[in-house]
């Protein structure tokens, strides 16, 4: 029975069975349903986390320390180029990466947080990739001691920071570039915010502007005209840029210091007003040069002006670039009829084709200078010394030319006054004086019966110096008329040396007055072209000053000889004392007489070389005078010979 | 004294002391007839009879000057060579008084003792003696 009754109990036990079996089985399934959603759940918290990583581009790494496992995962290989995709290597494998200079400061960072002196480990270094290096960022701390406290375990994530470090490092270059700028440079960068105060500015130019020390630039009533700042005060209000604001301020040693200003405004990123960014540089040397190149050029201006000559400024196109009162009163034109005009419009046809050649010729660098008469807007008839001289630019090119009118009126008037009183008082001395050396002549003569003894030296004397006077008339009047050229030559060839002859004949009179005596050396045949009176009167006038220029008992030489080129020269020599240098140069001027203290050599008139060499230039020869070998002066005059004259 | 191509010259001038002096150069001196007057009308009154072979006009004489005295002479018959005294010896006029008759122009100051060969001279220039070359 009791095999029954087990069975019997088994039997009665089976359904429980069943049911713990399901109830088991039913866990089980549960458990492994939650597993299941478990795992499910970890695959995807994994994806997200390494599509995080792989998005934030980190690399994670983990670091077993007691057997120096170093795991890194796969981004590591896309931030070097050349690890595996799950990396496992050593520590020192990962030093032998980090660039030299970064080494020893990342050994430094990691011992400290591994002896736990800094909880976080977190540094950058540079470490060797494919193409060269990337600045690392790693980050990390120990996740494991032993009960010494010893580190066993670490982790952390590398992040490639290479882009933000160029940049920096970009940043930082072109922030030196920039101080060093503005150190050197005397343009001085400041800054202002949005209510026009002062924020920045660059110290050491600001000290060289103010030549001082105060450190900080008083912007803040800037000497300007009230328009000027009103001006400025729009454009700062409308915020616009601004450029070229000169400012003057007065030193603290109380000089003139300028400054130029530009600026440009500043926004945020709203585009809203932040202030004012600019520039300002020291201009004093420029605006001081500015202020005398002003003042020097008013001053020319006004000496131009109000020179009582006029005065004009012709540009290479003829037009008239600077002309002054003088000038537009000869026209009788107001200003703006002359300025910028040709000069053809201005003067006229007529006027200009005689201008026109000497304009050409200083245009062309050669200055001219004539006289000419004009008729003034008034009808007043005016002379005029006129020069035109090539202005020159600073490369010495000719730009144009300065033409320079002087009235002269006055002077030519004196100068026909002068004349005229010549003219009059030789021609009313010539009747009296006709009268007195006509007499004399005929009582030396004998008409009147022999003289007595005592009578005859008086009457020689009345006789010579009426001759005497004569000669000052016949002077004056010859001097007179041929200036004005109203002379007449009658050319033709002459027998020189019968000239010569009869020359020294009627000069006779002179060897006994001047205790002197003539020389011919006889010039053989020779002839030249000439007027025979006029050249009398030149030999006659070079014995006399030989003559009376001799010491008492020399010879006077005279002599002629051919010279190459159809050129005959005519020497009068004497013995004298030779012309003093400082009277060489005027010699021929007429009234000119050497000093001298000797009454017998300053008797003459002072016109007699002056007339000669007008009489030798007329006939188209040239006279002068040098030192005799010897001592004395010779006189000499050349003239051409007949057949080279036709 | 040599002979001269003339002999017979009227000189004309209104200062006395220049009609002296020239009277006594030429005629006491230079051996020639001299008829002094001393304004044109005195010259034109006495010119026919005299008969010049030469005339000796001052030019610059109040009332009639030279050249009008001799455009009437020359209106008169007065055919003779004349010589214009001038103070005013400009070349250039020497022209004008060809055309008007002068032969040639003496200046003042003169030399009284010169006088006389002066003006031969002047005619010798102007007519050649006989058998000189022309």
């Amino acid at each position: 029975m009791q095999a029954n009754s087990v069975d019997f109990f088994l039997l009665a036990l089976l359904p429980v069975a069943a049911a713990l079996l399901g109830a088991v089985l039913q866990i089980l399934r549960k458990r492994q349903a939650a597993l299941d959603e478990a795992n499910a759940k970890l695959g995807a918290e994994r994806d997200r986390v390494r599509n995080a990583l792989e998005g934030a581009s980190l690399t994670i790494w983990d670091w077993d320390i007691a057997t120096d496992s170093m795991w890194l995962n796969a981004n590591w290989k896309e931030m070097l180029g050349h690890y595996p995709d799950e990396t496992r290597c050593t520590m020192s494998d990962l030093l032998e990466l980090v660039h030299q200079d970064d080494l020893d400061r990342v050994r430094q960072a990691a011992l400290e947080t591994l002896k736990g002196m800094t909880e976080h480990f977190d540094t950058e270094f540079r470490v060797r990739t494919e193409s060269g290096w990337a600045w690392i960022r790693t980050r990390g701390k120990v996740t494991a001691r032993d009960a010494a406290g010893r580190a066993l375990r670490a982790s952390g994530t590398n992040a490639d920071v290479t882009t933000r470090k160029l940049a920096e490092k970009s940043l930082a270059e072109s922030e030196a570039r920039f101080r060093a700028l503005s150190e050197l440079s005397s343009d001085l960068y400041w800054e202002q915010d949005e209510h026009f105060n002062l924020v920045s500015w660059s110290a050491p130019a600001w000290t060289r502007w103010r030549d001082s020390s105060l450190p900080r630039p008083d912007l803040d009533a800037p000497e300007l005209t009230e328009a000027d700042w009103s001006a400025h005060r729009d454009v700062l209000e409308r915020h616009q840029a601004f450029r070229d604001l000169e400012i003057h301020q007065v030193t603290p040693d109380g000089r003139d210091s300028w400054l130029a200003i530009g600026a440009i405004p500043v926004t945020d990123e709203g585009g809203r007003f932040r202030g004012y960014r600019g520039l300002a540089r020291i201009i004093t040397d420029r605006k001081l040069a500015e202020q005398r190149l002003r003042k020097s050029e008013s001053q020319f201006r006004q000496l131009v002006e109000f020179m009582p000559a006029a005065i004009v400024f012709v540009n290479q196109d003829e037009r008239l670039v600077v002309h002054n009162k003088a000038f537009a009163e000869l026209l009788g034109l107001p200003a703006y009829e002359i300025n910028g005009r040709r000069i053809r419009e201005i003067i006229g046809e007529k006027r200009y084709l005689e201008v026109e050649p000497r304009l050409r010729r200083a245009l062309a660098g050669e200055p001219t200078h004539f006289e000419s008469q004009r008729v003034r807007p008034g009808g007043r008839s005016v002379d005029l010394d006129e020069l035109y001289w090539p202005l020159r630019g600073p490369d010495g090119d000719v730009e144009g030319v300065i033409v320079l009118g002087i009235d002269v009126t006055r002077l030519r008037d004196a100068d026909r006054m002068k004349d005229h009183f010549v003219s009059v008082v030789s021609h009313e001395l010539r009747t009296p004086l006709t009268s007195m050396r006509g007499s004399l002549g005929l009582l030396a003569g004998g008409v009147a019966g022999e003289l007595p003894a005592e009578a005859r030296p008086l009457v020689d004397i009345a006789l010579q110096n009426s001759d005497r006077l004569w000669r000052l008339v016949n002077d004056l009047l010859d001097i007179e008329k041929m200036s004005a050229g109203h002379v007449t030559f009658r050319v033709e060839p002459l027998d020189w040396g019968a000239l010569l002859r009869e020359a020294i004949e009627s000069s006779r009179g002179l060897m006994q007055q001047f205790d002197v005596t003539f020389e011919l050396e006889p010039p053989g045949d020779l002839r030249v072209q000439g007027d025979p009176d006029r050249l009398s009167q030149v030999l006659a006038n070079l014995i006399l000053n030989a003559a009376k220029f001799s010491p008492p008992g020399s010879p006077v030489t005279v002599s002629a000889g051919r010279l190459p080129g159809g050129v005959v020269r005519t020497r009068v020599r004497d013995r004298g004392p030779g012309i003093p240098e400082d009277f060489r140069s005027r010699i021929f001027q007429p009234f000119s007489q050497a000093e001298s203290g000797d009454s017998r050599t300053t008797s003459g008139t002072g016109l007699g070389l002056a007339i000669s060499r007008e009489i030798v230039t007329r006939l188209g020869g040239t006279i002068g005078f040098e030192d005799a070998p010897g001592g004395g002066t010779v006189f000499w005059f050349d003239l051409p010979e007949p057949e080279v004259a036709q | 004294m040599t002979q001269t191509p003339f002999r017979r010259i009227l000189h004309v001038d209104d200062q006395p002391d220049i009609r002296g002096i020239v009277r006594l150069a030429l005629g006491k001196i230079g051996g020639f007839d001299v008829c002094s007057c001393g304004s044109g009308e005195e010259a034109i009154a006495a010119a026919p009879a005299f008969a010049p072979e030469l005339l000796l006009i001052d030019m610059s004489m109040p009332g009639m000057d030279g050249m009008t005295l001799l455009s009437r002479l020359r209106e008169t018959g007065i055919a003779a060579p004349a010589v214009f005294f001038t103070a005013r010896a400009l070349q250039s006029d020497m022209d004008r008084y060809r055309a008007a008759g002068a032969i040639g122009t003496l200046s003042k100051p003169f030399d009284p003792l010169k006088l006389g060969r002066q003006l031969t001279q002047i005619w010798n220039e102007n007519f050649p003696p006989q058998g000189s070359a022309a």
